[in-house]
């Protein structure tokens, strides 16, 4: 109010009425001048690319040649597909256990590793360490060298009587493995969340302390809904994340997404498809159906987060 | 205001909508805009580049992609420098990677109009010509490239529908490794080198038992199941025709079920966890001690391990005494359809078979070269490995009772579905005779996919 | 001294550190396969060496004849830093406008935003080298560079919004009061305040840019140009011989720097830097 008092001032000759429109037209452009850069590479660099592929989604296209239109054959394609079917049903599963263990993990870890524990830097740095080794070429080596039928789990395994599996090849139990190595990498989000906590303010967790709330107590009432902004970012991202999770199943299986389809994540399966088998109008439609499907998902995230996300800001975006 | 702005955005929009689609769709026409490495921007190569631009009159640039490990690029950009010194008015850009990615981004390049003039191919080569993206070497036969001595089996691996489009970078054959120092350990005496697989399967069990761990030998997979039609006067695929039944699938896999049971074969879970990667195979890791190898791996084995060994020719058919190995291509070098510099392109392929001090350099590391003169040159100074290798070569070119058979259209595709079919039966998920018969209709469904254009 | 808080210091000391064994296990394997000889790398996968040499080092240093691992350090350092710049400049911008301003068309755009995340690479891999191509940046570090500067990565978009927005409105208002605009806003209270994620932000593009392959491959085509993850694939040949004794010694080399960065900014994350004047 004040302010708008100031500097009607120094804009005498404008009606309030007007000057109120100049003054939400002048935000507008600023606004749109925060905006810019992103609009432009959006514009420029990515929405063309996307229409193209929307359109490709409707050809038969072999990379190497020009593509020709067959309409929604890909997409009838694709539901008779046996394997499409076998590689939404590998993705689900791994969305549906990976992403619950591997935000909880991070969360735990990040709560353990915020406080002034001696020499927590380190620690820090250590539980970061396999996020690291990202996709790696060493992975692949490392998981067999781990998980393998003379690995280190059977050696352990053994050391207590039990006879171990050639886990990383048995189709029962290779995704499993991936799952493992999902949830080991969960650096990102445990990052994220110690970034969250950080911005609750301490003077909350002084007053909890003075009313002698339990520390769990004070984890449900302070720190989770303050962190729920962080938690739905990490929520969302996991899940886009892990239903496109590609490299580590294609390190570890070297492309093939095997044994027996067990590891043929939706991705993998795109890619064999778009890259190897030369279906590039085939990969499209199945990148779009992606889209879709993950579209959905993200707006039931969205609006399920008006029970559950709470916003310093009050809550609109 | 808010009007002229949305139009603003819209025209934008659909003007990006349509360079977007316009500039997917001049994928073959774009090659024109001379290459783009030349123009690399804001580092210090800068100055070099803008000086060869300016004598691109007499200067003609060649874009020369392959994959390899750290020798093959060693060598190989020796040549390069021999090259550009024998032919001053032309350079050569390398462009060079692991394998990683290799395939991948020459797609790619290839869909943006983009590709290197001159390309290492694999056993995928047929795939690029039914794409029509590689160049036919015909009219340089006799002028710029030598095919004189070079053996008939090499030049039809690069010949489809009539047309040579690349030339062989080096000799290979199916053979088996044999690890010497675990028949030592066993006291299981070395097979003869004519052995059949009747003497297979008694040996290995016998191997499987005497050592700790290690199994008498590993699945030879699709590339031994090739040899196994061959020894039975059939072939895999040959000018639109699949030469075997699916009673011959089953037989190969039966044959494996066999060993298994016996004991001689490794079990499933180690033989799914072997990897491509001869560093990595389940012989060197000391899982099994006799696996299939192509000879020109044979080095790469060898130095992955303090263990010896042997390559031997495959297990002979004691029904019709075939051996059924025949001599095969490792890679090729072929041009790019859209290359500006045929001629030249030619030339440099040539000069990398043919000329003897360049492949005196580049020696085995892609097999055994092609020329018989480069050949005979380099065997005297070869050391004891590919002395191995080449005097195995020539076992094959002289006893080889097998034509030279390409690989199946839909190449990725194909082993994939091979690959599959082993690991259901591997894992009980399917009787070998269903999965042989199931290979061999989604085989026939492949194969027409591939070449129905 | 409270007897039962030390005990529970140790148990939770105790499970930090098992864990952490398990986390730095494959580190540890790493460095001891990259100080084995060649040929015993596979054929005696043990974590203790039984003979050890630096070869692998060496050998993987010189890469290739014209080249030295040292160049690829460079490179890769170079594409890391302008994105870690331009990411936090650009993105925070777009992310600030999604948060805190008003304008038309808001909601469409960040629904774009969120599906330029969803939509898998793979599929718009070839338009996009297409429209690289015919600007002529094959080969150069602009299509690795240029993108981040016109904030295309929505991961981090998406992640300063939910960060901006956790700041309270009551401090924008207030700076309001004080004559601040909608910039000054931006510059004085939010970039201030959001000091955590965006040393997030930095960390992980930096990371993510140093260990990214596959559009690396994509765009660079000689080695001279080559970064760190091409050049630890330069030693791999699916069929024939790899010198995996220097891919680890080159891995090892390679996490180095990356691990020194994590460690040294973490702390600001948990810590914020000297904040002073607005409390949070």
């Amino acid at each position: 109010m004040e302010t708008s008092t100031v500097k009607q001032k120094s804009v005498p000759n404008l009606r309030p009425n007007q000057y109120k429109k100049t003054q939400t037209r002048k935000n507008y452009i600023i606004a749109y001048i925060f905006l810019l850069p992103w609009l432009i590479g959006f514009f420029s660099l990515v929405l063309g690319p996307m229409v193209s592929s929307l359109y490709l989604s409707f050809t038969k296209f072999d990379l190497l040649n020009p593509p020709e239109w067959i309409g929604l054959a890909n997409y009838q394609d694709m539901f008779s597909d046996d394997k499409y079917w076998a590689s939404v049903k590998v993705t689900l599963q791994f969305v549906f256990i990976a992403v619950p263990t591997q935000l909880i993990a991070a969360l735990l870890v990040a709560v353990l590793l915020n406080k002034g524990i001696k020499g927590v830097g380190i620690y820090r740095t250590v539980y970061y360490l396999p996020s690291l080794l990202g996709g790696s070429v060493a992975i692949a080596l490392l998981w067999k060298n781990l998980f393998g039928i003379d690995g280190i789990i059977n050696q352990v395994l053994g050391f207590f009587g039990i006879a171990g599996q050639g886990w990383v090849s048995h189709p029962d139990y290779a995704l499993g493995t991936i799952i493992i190595l999902a949830t080991w990498q969960f650096g990102a989000s445990m990052v994220i969340f110690l970034a969250g906590l950080k911005q609750i303010p301490s003077e909350l967790y002084e007053a909890a302390a003075v009313d002698g709330s339990s520390k769990v107590n004070t984890f449900f009432k302070i720190t989770l809904p303050l962190l729920s902004p962080v938690i739905f970012f990490n929520l969302v991202i996991e899940l886009i994340k892990s239903i496109q999770v590609f490299t580590s199943a294609y390190i570890i299986s070297e492309g093939t997404g095997g044994p027996i389809n067990s590891t043929l994540f939706y991705t993998l399966y795109l890619y064999q498809r778009g890259f190897s088998y030369f279906e590039m109008g085939f990969a499209s439609a199945m990148a779009w159906v992606l889209v879709f499907v993950l579209g959905v998902m993200t707006i039931m995230i969205f609006l399920s987060s008006k029970f559950w996300v709470h916003y310093e800001d009050g809550g609109k975006l | 205001m808010k009007k002229i702005f949305y139009i603003c955005l819209l025209a934008i929009m659909s003007f990006l909508i349509v360079s977007g689609c316009s500039s997917n769709s001049s994928g073959d026409g774009g090659n024109e805009s001379k290459d783009s490495a030349s123009e690399s921007l804001g580092d210090s190569s800068q100055d070099e580049s803008s000086e060869q631009s300016e004598e691109s009159d007499d200067v003609i640039e060649l874009r020369v992609a392959w994959w390899g490990g750290q020798e093959r690029h060693d060598r190989t950009l020796k040549v390069i420098d021999l090259f550009e010194e024998k032919y001053p008015n032309i350079k050569i850009v390398a462009e060079y990677s692991g394998f990683d990615g290799y395939f991948d981004k020459l797609t790619t390049q290839f869909a943006a109009g983009n590709a290197p003039d001159v390309i290492q191919y694999g056993g995928n080569l047929n795939d690029y010509v039914l794409k029509d993206v590689v160049l036919p070497l015909d009219e340089f036969v006799g002028n710029q490239i030598d095919i004189s001595k070079h053996s008939e089996s090499m030049l039809d691996a690069a010949t489809f529908d009539g047309k040579l489009y690349g030339l062989t970078l080096g000799t290979t054959a199916w053979g088996v490794l044999v690890n010497k120092t675990a028949f030592d350990k066993t006291g299981v005496s070395l097979p003869s080198k004519d052995w059949t697989w009747e003497d297979f399967r008694d040996l290995t069990p016998k191997l499987s038992e005497g050592l700790d761990g290690t199994y008498g030998t590993a699945d030879f997979e699709e590339d031994g199941f090739g040899v196994f039609l061959a020894q039975r006067d059939k072939f895999s695929y040959l000018d639109g025709e699949i030469g075997f039944e699916a009673t011959d699938v089953a037989d190969w896999f039966q044959l494996w079920k066999d060993l298994r049971e016996s004991g001689g074969a490794a079990v499933p879970e180690i033989q799914v966890s072997a990897s491509q990667t001869p560093e990595q195979s389940l012989i060197v890791q000391g899982d099994v001690a006799i696996e299939s190898v192509a000879s020109n791996q044979y080095g790469a084995y060898s130095n992955a391990t303090k263990d010896e060994f042997l390559l031997y020719p495959y297990p002979y058919d004691s029904e019709t005494g075939k051996n059924g190995v025949s001599l095969r291509p490792s890679q090729f070098f072929a041009g790019n359809k859209m290359t500006e510099h045929p001629e030249e392109v030619a030339k440099f392929i040539d000069f990398f078979v043919n000329d003897l001090e360049a492949t005196e350099i580049l020696g085995n590391d892609r097999g055994a070269p092609v020329n018989s003169d480069v050949r005979v040159n380099l065997i005297d100074k070869a050391d004891e490995i590919d002395q191995a290798i080449f005097e195995y070569i020539d076992l094959v070119s002289e006893t080889s009772d097998a034509p030279y058979i390409p690989n199946y259209p839909g190449y990725n595709e194909n082993t994939q579905l091979f690959k599959e079919t082993a690991e259901k039966i591997y894992f009980d998920q399917s009787s070998v005779e269903d999965a042989a018969n199931n290979y061999y209709d989604k085989l026939i469904d492949n194969i027409k996919k591939y070449t129905e254009e | 001294m409270n007897h039962r808080l030390s005990y529970s210091k140790v148990v939770t000391h105790g499970f930090i550190i098992t864990l952490g064994v398990l986390m730095l296990y494959p580190v540890l394997w790493m460095v001891s396969s990259s100080i084995k000889p060649e040929n015993l790398i596979f054929s005696s996968p043990g974590l203790w060496p039984k003979e050890i040499t630096f070869n692998n080092y060496i050998n993987g240093w010189n890469v290739v004849r014209d080249v030295s691992f040292g160049l690829f350090f460079k490179n890769s350092f170079i594409i890391s830093v302008i994105s870690v710049v331009a990411n936090l400049i650009t993105c925070s911008m777009a992310a600030y406008a999604f948060a805190r301003l008003k304008f038309p068309l808001k909601k469409l755009w960040f629904a774009c935003m969120l599906m330029t995340i969803m939509l898998p690479a793979h599929a718009t891999l070839i338009p996009q080298y297409t429209i690289f191509h015919n600007l002529g940046w094959i080969n150069t570090i602009l299509p690795l560079t240029v993108p981040k500067l016109l904030a295309t990565d929505g991961f981090f978009i998406f992640l300063m919004v939910q960060f901006f927005r956790g700041i309270p409105r009551e401090l924008d208002e207030s700076a309001i009061m004080d004559g601040c605009g909608v910039v000054k806003i931006y510059t004085r209270i939010i970039i201030p305040l959001a000091v955590p994620v965006l040393i997030t932000t930095a960390i992980f593009t930096f990371i993510w840019t140093w260990d990214d392959f596959f559009s690396q491959i994509l765009y660079l085509n000689t080695v001279d140009k080559f970064t760190v993850p091409l050049g630890l694939r330069l030693f791999l040949d699916s069929q024939g011989e790899s010198s995996w004794g220097a891919v680890f010694a080159m891995s090892v080399l390679s996490m180095l720097p990356i691990t020194l960065i994590f460690f040294t900014f973490q702390r600001y994350i948990v810590e914020g830097i000297a904040t002073s004047g607005i409390k949070g």
